[in-house]
């Protein structure tokens, strides 16, 4: 067992830095499941939009019924009237809207004069078309009170529009038997194991195989008394025994973080999908140790290929948000299905074979990757001890 | 002696290759990971035509007003709120099973909708149903209280609709959200900068490095000697800069506003910061270079979270709870500086971030040349 224990060895001694990718894996599972909140979609409740309201106007009673109309459709958020403070709360989102009341609108508005509100938006978007019609059709049917009604109070005017605004359409949530389970913080997490685990394994293995590999290192190895077969033996359930126990690290913490979420068929599903990519993971790991040759270009590739595959494949992004181009450079990539499948899974409630297999078909393409890359990996390190001697 | 010693060191620089992968090659890496990724994030809040169904019912087919409604919203134009298909009940339903529309209208006989989640696309359509049925009971009102009033008039008046918000916009740039990870990425580089002071402190203290101490047998003044080759790296990370700004810009489309003058400004000074911010590290840290680097890495990964590397909202956040902390964080004040390039319509705050750069800059270097000033072994 001499090769097994040397393999934990090397492990031990670069135990540093793989453990920040542990750590930081820790810390992002952490503030997944404290972000998360529950959501109940009984009954429709409507979207609200963050706007900035300022009023250069005096607080006439117009006003005032426009605004507790508009807290119907939007949140207030109170912000300093700085074009500056302004422009970046617009910028980073922290208000999608911005409505400015000119000074002397109401006056004007009363007297039918044409007059308008100032508005800064996100352009084109959906927020800016909500907002819009909220402010039109409360102007309009003001507009429509004052022509019609000669005289008629601003008290009055305010109360039968406000009274006219608030009429509201029944609506119906129909979600045709698919319970919206709120797993969604378990598959994020899961989905944010295929980056550290990843990196975690293509460091510790590479670092294995660059020792195992050194020239004068390997032929001191190949004169000791042991069968060589015993030796690939004992690296290869290194190899496994360390992969396993990643695996069982992350998958683990993952589930004691998301415990009340993970007892149940999707929680045992994510698991299992976790265990068929450390497969994959590990036959990538494996390749990319071989080639590497020394400890410069270790960091670097770890840091490209477990980035990179992370990216473009959905972990840090949800895969709805991604490129198609994205998505199809991603196809080729373990870790594109393995997102994937988690997404599915997260979605189930209904575990009938027809819904199972679309999970299964994506595991098993998974284990594909993992054949055809060990098969590369077996090849090239083939071709290695053939240059070699 | 500047010409031979900035040569050198141009060289020593250009071939070690993990600098040049972490200061070029990564950013580089990165920026295309982000624009692939982020590419339709921001796509995702603009307005698409809504599709929806409507179930063409007896009762839909005898409502003349909410039929011209339906019409008006659906016909093509720049406005298209709704993609209408008209349908039967069972098919409507099918339709929003399959994701195929968001919801579906039907009149039984006042307008019902029927949705599968909540969300703005819902929310939209049924702010629509409401503005539609609150215009009718508008003329209702009306006619109840002043009976004498010209019907005719009043239905024409009511229908017709007039805009009441006129945009405008006190920026010249769109407010994109995701611009601002790119900024963040520029930083980084800037920062990354440091790599090559580092490298260079290494190479001139004796104790550091075997390099070093050849180097300080030579009859050179050290401090000229350390000048120049600071020169050298500053033209390295400068180049290197450029190189990032324009795959940026001419690969990528990220746009910067079109102030060269400006950008090419800040670029030098952050260039500046990131390289004595490393010397000054590795001058600080008389331990291993794993450890430099590691401190070098830890400290620029903090400052570009803070100015929202990881998530843009992050540099909004501290700008707003802790200013004190954005006027410090060299990566924060690079970032900001391109933001404010971009997006803002004076150059007040942008010449802020460069003054308290420069500032930064000047005390870092100062307190490198503390530390390694008339420094001589007499035995190492």
């Amino acid at each position: 067992m001499q090769v097994f224990k040397v393999y934990f060895k090397i492990i031990k001694a670069n135990m540093g830095l793989m453990s920040i990718y542990l750590i930081i894996f820790l810390a992002i599972s952490v503030l997944y499941s404290t972000m998360a909140t529950t959501k109940n979609e009984e009954c429709f409740s409507q979207t609200k939009t963050n706007i900035a309201f300022i009023n250069l106007d005096k607080d006439t009673a117009l006003l005032t019924g426009f605004k507790g109309y508009l807290s119907i459709n939007a949140n207030f958020v109170d912000i300093e009237n700085n074009e500056e403070k302004l422009q970046d709360a617009l910028f980073f989102r922290d208000v999608e809207y911005i409505v400015t009341v000119p000074v002397d609108f109401t006056k004007n508005f009363l007297q039918g004069k044409p007059v308008e509100l100032q508005k800064t938006v996100v352009p084109n978007s959906t927020t800016r078309m909500y907002i819009d019609m909220a402010v039109n059709k409360y102007f309009n049917m003001a507009r429509v009170y004052v022509n019609n009604i000669p005289g008629i109070t601003e008290e009055n005017l305010v109360k039968e529009v406000s009274k006219g605004a608030s009429t509201e359409t029944s609506v119906q949530i129909k979600s045709f038997g698919v319970k919206k389970q709120n797993n969604g913080f378990a598959v994020a997490s899961f989905n944010y194991l295929a980056y550290s685990l990843f990196s975690v394994l293509i460091l510790g293995v590479s670092s294995i195989s660059m020792v195992f590999n050194d020239k004068n290192l390997k032929r001191r190895n190949l004169c000791s008394p042991m069968k060589n077969r015993s030796f690939n033996l004992q690296l290869i359930m290194g190899n496994l025994v360390f992969a396993l126990a990643s695996y069982v690290v992350m998958a683990g913490f993952g589930f004691i973080i998301n415990r009340q979420h993970m007892m149940s068929i999707n929680g045992l599903l994510l698991c299992i999908n976790a265990l068929v990519f450390t497969i994959a993971a590990l036959s990538i790991s494996f390749l990319v140790g071989l080639l590497i040759k020394n400890r410069n270009a270790q960091s670097a590739i770890a840091n490209v290929l477990a980035l990179g595959f992370s990216f473009i494949s959905g972990v840090f992004i949800p895969q709805q948000f991604l490129s198609d181009k994205a998505m199809a450079i991603a196809s080729f990539t373990p870790t594109y299905w393995y997102v994937k499948a988690n997404n599915v899974i997260g979605t189930l409630s209904n575990f009938s074979f027809d819904n199972l297999s679309e999970v299964f078909t994506y595991m098993l393409i998974e284990l594909g990757f993992a054949t055809a890359i060990f098969s590369v990996a077996l090849v090239v390190s083939k071709q290695k001890r053939i240059t070699n001697s | 002696m500047f010409i031979h010693i900035f040569t050198t060191r141009l060289k020593c620089l250009l071939r070690d290759k993990q600098l040049v992968f972490w200061t070029l090659m990564f950013p580089i890496v990165l920026a295309t990971l982000f624009k692939v990724a982020f590419a339709n994030l921001s796509t995702t809040e603009l307005f698409k035509t809504i599709d929806i169904a409507v179930v063409n019912s007896n009762y839909y087919q005898e409502n003349i007003g909410f039929k011209g409604a339906i019409e008006e919203v659906s016909k093509n134009s720049t406005d298209k709120l709704f993609n209408v298909t008209f349908t039967n009940e069972k098919n409507a339903e099918d339709l929003l099973k399959n994701s195929k529309i968001e919801g579906y209208i039907y009149l039984n006989p006042e307008a019902n909708l029927v949705v599968k989640s909540e969300g703005l696309n819902q929310t939209v359509i049924k702010a629509f149903l409401d503005d539609y049925k609150s215009s009718a009971s508008t003329i209702a009102t009306i006619i109840a209280m002043s009976p004498e009033a010209n019907h005719a008039d009043l239905i024409k008046d009511a229908t017709t609709f007039k805009q009441y918000t006129n945009e405008i916009s006190p920026s010249k740039g769109v407010p994109n959200t995701t611009l601002n990870y790119f900024y963040a990425l520029i930083a980084m580089t800037c920062l990354y900068g440091g790599f090559s002071g580092l490298k260079e402190i290494t190479d001139i203290q004796g104790d550091l490095s075997k390099r070093a101490a050849r180097i300080n047998m030579a009859p050179v003044h050290k401090m000229k000697m350390f000048i120049y080759s600071l020169c050298a790296a500053f033209l390295i990370q400068f180049t290197v800069i450029l190189i990032v700004l324009s795959y940026l810009h001419f690969a990528l489309k990220i746009d910067f506003g079109n102030q060269i003058f400006y950008i090419l400004l800040l670029s030098f000074v952050g260039c500046a910061t990131g390289i004595s911010f490393g010397a000054m590290i590795s001058a600080l840290i008389k331990k291993s270079e794993g450890l430099k680097i590691g401190v070098l890495i830890g400290t620029t990964m903090i400052g570009v979270t803070l100015s929202g590397m990881m998530f843009a909202n992050m540099k909004y956040a501290v700008e707003k709870s802790f200013p004190i902390l954005s006027y410090i964080n060299p990566a924060a004040l690079i970032t900001d500086g391109f933001y404010t390039l971009y997006y803002y319509n004076n150059h007040q705050r942008f010449f802020i971030n460069i003054s308290i750069l420069t500032l930064l800059s000047v005390v870092f270097c100062l307190t490198t040349y503390s530390i390694i000033r008339r420094q001589k072994y007499a035995s190492i």
